[in-house]
């Protein structure tokens, strides 16, 4: 923290050095016109140059320019009409903008010279994001619309198994993939054992992911940062939407709380009724008895209050629970599962001077995962009455502070700086048992607290018309207990622009993560259990470079204005990263009825990881036809000296080619057409391919004083003998038959007298693919026409969607 | 609203398609073929007075189930330690058939701490394979710690006895061990004494082995040169119910604890056997490897060098 004030003081104190005579500076917010809702990434800049800034995530920007008479200032953002203002540059100017939403269907309107942030004028590499209007559009698994879903389909990221929202990037887990909700950490993204991430797509303003070249202001993951904003509410008037769709309903309002328009809100919510329309049917086959279901829900609320043009006040937050349940009366048993994540944030925005802007920010976050288990016998038919119950739980918390500050001192440097200390708090597992029976009886693991912080600095600095570069140190600290960390991290970005409209870029980042996430199903359960960094597993770290080149399409581009073409390649080494013993699992570590406590780092193992690949995003995000094709060609490899002998294998994720095509096109005003299509190489797995008998030696035997009365077979020096499996020479040399998948959405608009309403219609797998979910050996019986029945092993493949058709109805008002 | 009713109907329609089968066999192509593969498995000790072998043969997982893995009864099973070699016969009919192994005498080839070893088998069909392994050297177990704990399962309480293995590993090289033991302990059960009399109650006195649930095995990784102590092995009891009761015998002396300083394929061997066969069907594990250092075929060629304490139960 000490050394973070002696930046800042180093920062302030060097501000008159850059405020030069001769100068103005111009600064403000950007907001949506109708709703106040602020612009995030909207281009401000002088037309005909490559003077310009963009606007950070509070919508605030500040350019500062020479000194002159008058400039033309344009304010452009992707999916709205430009706007440009003559503006007289002789004195500061303090100014406040707000953009039209577009209408894309008329594209003439969409003819200033940037209406987006062109890829090839950015020094940021590697970063992606997709419109929330864009997601909406696409087709969606049973309807709901789901951001890390579309994150999937970009090239360098990959999902999972079928259907999950679990996110791989550039060879990395999903455990490496900081996923922050306006500023906080959400440890746990899944909701239906990752069938549905937690992220309700209408209460979000923004989705970013970076997967490499990362700015000194993010860091605690190796492969990703997924920075989603939740919107800050309509200031205008109140407004709503909502869907109700097959298993899920939702509805958000947002609207001013205050007269004078400067305070707004924003309340969120989603259900899924899986459970109560299954609760009738569970009842009659159960004669009443059971009562068992399933459900999640998830709330976003935010607030904000505007207390002039210096400060402004946001407090939002999320909750979200996952529920199972099952009560059966007969047997007096209650079952109950339950998971979910809870965030709040509050933060304050201070304008220090046109050019210094910060914010300040406290964050809480908590995953928490829970079993309860109770069971009551009354006494009858002569047994004594008794009752045992069973609570257990795990989870991890996390207090945290973080201030940043945006100093823009000339139009040639963006400076950023700040810090962030986090109070981690884990609970492996506790476990209290009370029974009527024996006593009370617990078993806590200790609840670990540990304390990481993160110091930085970076600028984004233009050194000439050619050049942009972003250059940043990191500093993370993390400890816990005797044992301490302190990493430097160096960052490196930079782009040159060959000719208008093309650059090539490269980058460099090293990453360092003190969180594990200790999980082999690689689908998101909530069991996965997140631990510290101790003395005996070590921060994981990453090393990143990238290359690549950015290409906007110029208007003149036969298949229209607006196309952008990037083409990247990276290599990446991961240190220290963990995985299960061979033979270990979750229920090894969790099972919490497990007479042995196990230490969950007794059943860990450390390796190096590596992977490198290249990818091609060709993208439009507006138009009558957008959308995007992407391709990654990408190799992972693992090295753990415990793992396959200590040889190098390939983990379970590692694709060779993946490939997304998404389309949306509007065919009129009131009907929207989309499509993707998917194809991912086949996963690498184990399967056995032989059994046999292994005997072990036994020391014993032939010692043992025998007795000759009781007969015994005994196999001198060994012992009986287990069936094992012979998996091969290699660790996951099975690969798994490819995904593809195609689905297809047709959405009807229409706009009624008070609101407008959207039908949704689409096909998740359209043609039917039976995609592997997992495989299994199994042995069948088989009768011949003699009537022999012999047994044969096969290898099934299970497979989770078939066709799923679904419709939604969607309002806005 | 026409267009609409339309879709609907061709939604219901691709919902039907979508109902056969989401579990299917898949052609076996896919998978590595293995050849049928001799599985060895052999361990030598300059302690042991026998040399045993085991030799058995792979089945693949796919196509038609063969009833029992198959003991090979025509091997040519050859020991050599660089000079001198020794072929083990088949020894199936002294065991009755049950459990054939092949053997000899450590007269016939002494088995000597630091000397490297060749383990040659044939079959008639051609099949040859081999494997070479080295005796480690002896290390001394100190003392054995036993303690006991009272333990409550279902709502009963009952005395376990457990006993851990103490001793200093030498310094400087990496050293793998397999700690065991056993002890006696006797129960009383009816049984049939002789065949025409009725059973009578009798007391059975009977050898056991020690459980150590975490696995025996142990490297000194992280701890070269230091003192060491085995993980907690359970002693051998009997359980039994009688009239409703449990009773649980002790554990009598003598107890017999050997250390064993074992080769790195027999560490391997026994270790991943264990885990694969403790993980189970479990579908989440992370899948075991069993290494092999039987070269074309499975199983292990290990050595050890034991060390026994006895100790009295007081």
């Amino acid at each position: 923290m000490r050394s973070f004030i002696y930046l800042f003081v180093l920062l302030a104190g060097s501000v008159p050095v850059w405020s030069q005579p001769g100068t103005v500076t111009i600064s403000g917010y950007v907001r949506e016109a109708g709703s106040q809702e602020a612009l995030i990434g909207v281009n401000v800049y002088r037309p005909g140059t490559t003077v310009g800034t963009t606007t950070n995530t509070y919508g605030f920007f500040s350019l500062t320019l020479p000194a002159q008479d008058s400039a033309r200032i344009a304010f452009s953002f992707v999916g709205y009409e430009p706007v440009v203002r003559q503006l007289d540059l002789r004195k500061n100017i303090s100014l406040n903008v707000l953009l039209t939403p577009g209408r894309v269907l008329s594209e003439v309107n969409v003819k200033a010279d940037r209406t987006t942030e062109r890829v090839s004028e950015s020094a940021q590499m590697s970063r992606i994001d997709v419109p929330i209007s864009q997601i909406k559009k696409i087709p969606a698994f049973l309807g709901e619309k789901d951001v890390l879903r579309v994150l999937q389909l970009m090239p360098g990221v990959q999902k999972g198994s079928e259907g999950q929202t679990g996110i791989y990037v550039r060879g990395g887990g999903p455990d490496q993939n900081l996923i922050i909700l306006d500023e906080a950490t959400v440890y746990n993204a899944s909701h239906l054992f990752g069938f549905f991430s937690v992220f309700n797509g209408d209460a979000l303003k923004s989705v970013e992911l970076t997967k490499g070249g990362f700015p000194a202001r993010y860091g605690g993951r190796l492969s990703s940062v997924i920075e989603l904003n939740m919107k800050d509410g309509n200031k205008e008037k109140l407004r709503g939407e909502g869907g109700i769709g097959l298993i899920a309903s939702r509805l958000t309002l947002e609207g001013p709380f205050t007269k004078n328009k400067k305070g707004s809100f924003l309340l969120s919510g989603r259900r899924t009724y899986l459970d109560v329309v299954a609760a009738p049917l569970i009842k009659a086959q159960s004669d009443g008895q059971t009562n068992a279901g399933y459900y999640f829900y998830d709330f976003n609320a935010k607030a904000n209050y505007d207390f002039g043009p210096k400060n402004k006040v946001y407090l939002s937050g999320y909750f979200g629970r996952d529920r199972f349940y099952a009560r059966e009366q007969t047997e007096g048993t209650d079952v109950g599962i339950g998971w979910g994540n809870a965030t709040g944030t509050l933060r304050w925005n201070h304008l220090f001077s046109q050019k210094l802007f910060s914010n300040v920010s406290l964050i809480y976050s908590n995953y928490k995962f829970n079993i309860s288990s109770d069971e009551t016998g009354n006494g009858t038919g002569g047994t004594s009455a008794f009752s045992t119950s069973l609570r257990y739980s795990s989870g991890i918390r996390d207090l945290s502070a973080k201030m940043d500050f945006d100093y823009y001192p000339s139009p040639r440097h963006s400076i950023r700086f700040g810090a962030q200390t986090i109070a981690h708090r884990f609970t492996p597992s506790a476990l209290v048992v009370q029974n009527t029976l024996i006593d009370r009886f617990t078993s806590d693991v200790e609840a670990i607290n540990a304390v990481e912080s993160g110091v930085y600095v970076e600028d984004t600095w233009r050194p000439n018309e050619k050049w942009r570069v972003n250059g940043g140190l990191r500093l993370s600290l993390f400890s816990q207990k005797a044992v301490s960390y302190l990493r430097p991290e160096p960052r490196l970005s930079m782009s040159y622009q060959i000719k208008p409209g093309l650059a090539a870029k490269a980058s460099y980042a090293t990453m360092n993560q003190y969180v594990h996430l200790l999980s082999n199903t690689g689908i998101g359960l909530p069991t996965d259990l997140w631990v510290p960094t101790t003395d005996r597993v070590k921060p994981q770290q990453s090393r990143q470079v990238a290359v690549g080149l950015a290409k906007d399409f110029s208007d003149k581009f036969p298949l229209g204005s607006g196309f952008a073409l990037t083409v990247e390649g990276y290599y990446k080494t991961m240190q220290n990263i963990i995985n299960y013993k061979e033979g270990a699992s979750f229920l090894l570590v969790n099972d919490p009825t497990s007479a042995e406590r196990v230490r969950w780092e007794d059943n860990v193992t450390a390796g190096r990881g590596w992977s490198y690949g290249a990818e091609v995003l060709f993208q439009r995000k507006t138009g009558r036809l957008s959308g995007w094709l992407g391709y990654t060609l990408s190799w992972t490899q693992w090295q753990f000296a415990e793992l396959n002998g200590g040889r190098p294998f390939f983990p379970r994720y590692d694709r060779r080619h993946d490939i997304s095509v998404v389309g949306i096109y509007e065919l009129s005003k009131r009907i929207t057409l989309s499509s993707t299509w998917v194809y991912g190489t086949g996963n690498a797995l184990t399967v056995p391919v032989a059994n046999y008998r292994a005997y072990r030696h036994d020391p014993g035997t032939q010692l043992a004083s025998l007795s000759d009365r009781v007969p015994r077979l005994i196999a001198p020096l060994f012992d009986f003998g287990s069936q094992v499996s012979d998996y091969g020479q290699e660790k996951n040399s099975f690969r798994a038959e490819a995904y593809h998948r195609f689905d297809v959405s047709i959405q009807f608009h229409k706009k009624k007298k008070r609101h407008e309403r959207t039908w949704e219609f689409s096909l998740y797998n359209a043609y039917n693919r039976r995609n592997p979910f997992f495989y299994q050996l199994e042995t069948v019986r088989a009768t011949d026409s003699r009537g022999f029945s012999t047994d044969r092993t096969g290898l099934f493949r299970y497979s989770v969607f078939p066709v799923v058709p679904s419709f939604s109805y969607n309002f806005k008002f | 609203m026409k267009t609409i009713s339309y879709i609907v109907l061709l939604l219901t329609g691709f919902a039907l398609a979508g109902c056969d089968s989401l579990k299917q066999e898949v052609s076996p192509d896919r998978l590595a073929k293995e050849p049928e593969k001799l599985v060895v498995a052999f361990f030598i000790s300059p302690q042991d007075t026998v040399l045993a072998a085991r030799v058995g043969r792979s089945s693949t997982v796919l196509g038609q189930n063969s009833l029992s893995f198959f003991n090979v009864l025509n091997a040519v099973v050859t020991l050599s330690d660089g000079s001198r070699s020794v072929s083990l016969t088949n020894a199936v009919l002294s065991d009755r058939g049950f459990n054939p192994y092949y053997r000899a005498t450590p007269e016939q080839l002494p088995i000597v701490a630091g000397k490297t070893y060749t383990l040659t088998v044939s079959v008639p069909n051609g099949q040859t394979v081999t494997a070479t392994c080295t005796v480690p050297g002896p290390v001394a177990l100190d003392n054995v710690l036993i303690d006991s704990t009272v333990r409550t399962e279902i709502g009963l309480a009952y005395k376990e006895y457990f006993a851990r293995l103490r001793w200093r590993d030498p310094a400087g090289q990496i050293n793998y061990y397999r700690a065991a033991g056993q002890n006696d302990f006797s129960f009383r059960t009816s049984i049939f004494t002789s065949p025409n009399t009725p059973p009578r109650d009798t007391l059975i006195r009977q050898p056991g082995s020690w459980f150590f649930s975490n696995g025996s095995t142990i490297t000194d990784v992280g701890q070269d040169g230091q003192e060491m102590v085995s993980g907690r092995g359970r002693l051998a009891v009997a359980f039994s119910f009688q009239n409703g009761q449990q009773t649980i015998s002790l554990p009598q002396s003598p107890l017999t604890a050997h250390l064993l300083n074992v080769d790195v394929n027999y560490y391997r061997y026994h270790d991943e056997v264990d885990r694969q066969s403790r993980a189970g069907r479990n579908p989440f594990a992370e899948p075991v490897l069993i290494q092999t250092n039987i070269r074309g075929g499975l199983g292990c060629f290990g050595a050890y060098n034991k060390s026994t304490l006895v100790t009295e139960l007081k």
